[in-house]
């Protein structure tokens, strides 16, 4: 019985084997192969040489750098502490709409989870455009025209801009995770809490949010974690522009390391940004730490 | 699933619940508005002409303007690209979803030693900043003398996509009860034929949650593919059509029609597999 049982662990290690060497040979090695280009001066085709700590120096007194990097936070912050409220708000409305009526929203509002980010970037640039864009014409109709803005462009509105579109394409899926969370929490938790008179927002906060807030965890890391990546949609939505105004650590990256052939360099920004997502995610981690409750 | 709180649905239905009912409504309808109006009109304007679109941005076309999509489709290349796209996007859907079956199977059932801390080992290594181990990835694939071609998008996109497709299949082979397993091995039958015979008929809603996720997760990827496909003649779909926006700025009809195409398969997707979506986003972390 002993020799059967290693002799499926063997078959086990065998079957794990293919994916771990995708895993391995596209997340373990490039990130120690990035930490030890980050010591080095190398600029695409010479021979590259070790330089030490030098361009982390050279990246955190780069202006243009903690720029972006302050962008990426900020952008990150917003648009997560925006998605996960309005998220967790739509669901608790949807759920209080019950199943049948709830579904429908539930459909709409999730929608934009799976639109592609660079179609969703097309579509706002389209949405914010000065002349034809449905914003605009929007405030027009209602008489509201001294609102209009030249939004991506305007110093003042662009990052705003960036902000709105990231909450509108997370949302959806913060909700539809809160939402499947509540729906398994048994009808009987609320009996008592009806029968002592408890209105529908004394329930949600004394016993569904507590209960549910493992989930509100994982979609607030999970959110959190995409928004760090936001590349795609400041891409297309601004290139980083006005002039640097929205560049976000992705974007800075890649024109260091692709434009300037600083490989170094955009590596040692991939090193501190990675400390900063860590950090981040720790943070939050921290913040909704929750007893476990038994139900 | 009708789970129904509070206390509007028993038989004394009170007016200030009716009311709060109707104030949901109305700020829920609002909500899918803002969702959905800047989709529809981009579809709107797909089928109009650039000069009906001028002359007023809300009107109805006269008659559906293919030649929108005509012109996305061959002059802008959206026809190639949309080719590319699938081509590298299905065979890493089915290269994960071969690869992590097998993984998720073999660290749920078949006793390979500290699977708990493997499977947190993976996981956590998602967690990274794709823009940590970007450069590295790239220089790679020159190494291996790929770069710009198929397999330097296929590859990668199966590494990084390879946790989350073994978590959520793991979590469900968890949830099959061992006992099958085991009697095939006192029956003397192999662990292969087991996997094969008995395991791979059952494991449809796992794969079906997986398949989605892996495709949407690469149908739009564009920071991949914005940096390996730089110099390369083959583009995949996203990079198309931000090209198509940064070269025809102002010609909206056809660039509506460009992402109505893209969102093609996307719809389908929604449309076949809601509830697989639902399943796999709560991920086995919700317990009822």
């Amino acid at each position: 019985m002993k020799r059967k049982k290693s002799s499926v662990t063997i078959t086990g290690i065998i079957y794990l084997l293919p994916a771990l060497i995708f895993v391995i040979g596209f997340n373990v090695i490039p990130f120690v192969w990035n930490m030890i280009l980050s010591l080095q001066n190398w600029n695409g085709f010479s021979q590259a040489e070790f330089v030490g700590l030098e361009n982390f120096k050279a990246v955190l007194a780069d202006s243009a750098f903690l720029h972006s990097l302050w962008n990426s936070i900020l952008y990150a912050a917003c648009s997560t502490v925006g998605g996960v409220l309005l998220g967790l708000v739509l669901a608790t409305f949807i759920y209080k709409l019950g199943d049948k009526e709830g579904s429908v929203f539930r459909l709409i509002l999730y929608s934009p989870a799976m639109v592609p980010t660079a179609v969703v970037g097309l579509m706002f640039v389209f949405f914010f455009n000065p002349e034809m864009g449905l914003l605009n014409n929007f405030l027009k109709i209602i008489g509201l025209e001294s609102l209009q803005h030249v939004w991506l462009q305007d110093k003042a509105t662009a990052m705003a801009c960036l902000v709105f579109v990231a909450i509108w394409k997370c949302a959806g899926s913060v909700m539809m995770m809160c939402f499947a969370s509540m729906q398994t929490l048994p009808p009987s938790l609320y009996e008592s809490a009806k029968l002592d008179g408890a209105s529908f927002w004394q329930q949600m906060f004394q016993i569904t949010y507590p209960l549910i807030k493992p989930m509100i965890l994982l979609s607030t890391i999970n959110t959190l974690g995409s928004q760090y990546k936001s590349y795609d949609l400041i891409q297309t939505m601004t290139q980083g522009g006005p002039g640097n105004l929205t560049s976000t650590v992705p974007i800075i990256m890649t024109k260091t390391a692709f434009t300037y052939g600083k490989f170094g360099r955009a590596a040692a920004q991939g090193v501190i940004f990675t400390v900063i997502v860590a950090i981040s995610i720790i943070l939050v981690r921290r913040v909704l730490r929750s007893e476990e409750y038994e139900y | 699933m009708s789970i129904k709180i509070s206390g509007n649905t028993s038989a004394g239905v009170k007016k200030h619940d009716l009311r709060a009912q109707w104030i949901i409504r109305i700020v829920l309808l609002i909500f899918a508005m803002i969702t959905i109006v800047p989709m529809l009109f981009v579809i709107l304007t797909s089928t109009k002409t650039n000069s009906e679109f001028y002359q007023n941005i809300w009107l109805l076309p006269e008659r559906f303007a293919w030649e929108n999509y005509e012109y996305a489709w061959n002059i802008a290349k959206i026809g190639e690209y949309f080719g590319n796209s699938i081509i590298i996007v299905l065979i890493t859907v089915v290269l994960t979803l071969i690869l992590g079956a097998f993984a998720g199977y073999a660290l749920a059932k078949l006793n390979v030693p500290h699977a708990d801390l493997i499977m947190l080992l993976i996981f956590l290594l998602t967690m990274l900043p794709s823009e940590s181990i970007l450069m590295p990835t790239y220089i790679m694939m020159g190494k291996l003398k790929i770069t710009g071609t198929f397999a330097s998008m296929i590859l990668p996109y199966t590494g990084w996509g390879m946790a989350l497709t073994i978590y959520i299949y793991r979590n469900f082979f968890k949830t099959l009860p061992t006992e099958i397993i085991e009697a095939a091995r006192i029956d003397g039958s192999s662990e292969t034929r087991t996997f094969f015979k008995i395991i791979l008929p059952m494991m449809l809603p796992a794969t079906a949650t997986n398949a989605v996720f892996t495709f949407l997760g690469w149908w739009g990827e564009m920071l991949w593919a914005s940096v390996e496909l730089s110099t390369s003649s083959l583009k995949t779909l996203p990079l198309g059509i931000t090209a198509f926006v940064q070269s025809s700025g102002t010609n909206w009809g056809p660039l509506c029609a460009a992402s109505c195409i893209i969102l093609i398969p996307v719809i389908i997707f929604f449309l076949f597999a809601q509830k697989y979506m639902v399943a796999g986003l709560t991920g086995g972390a919700v317990k009822g």
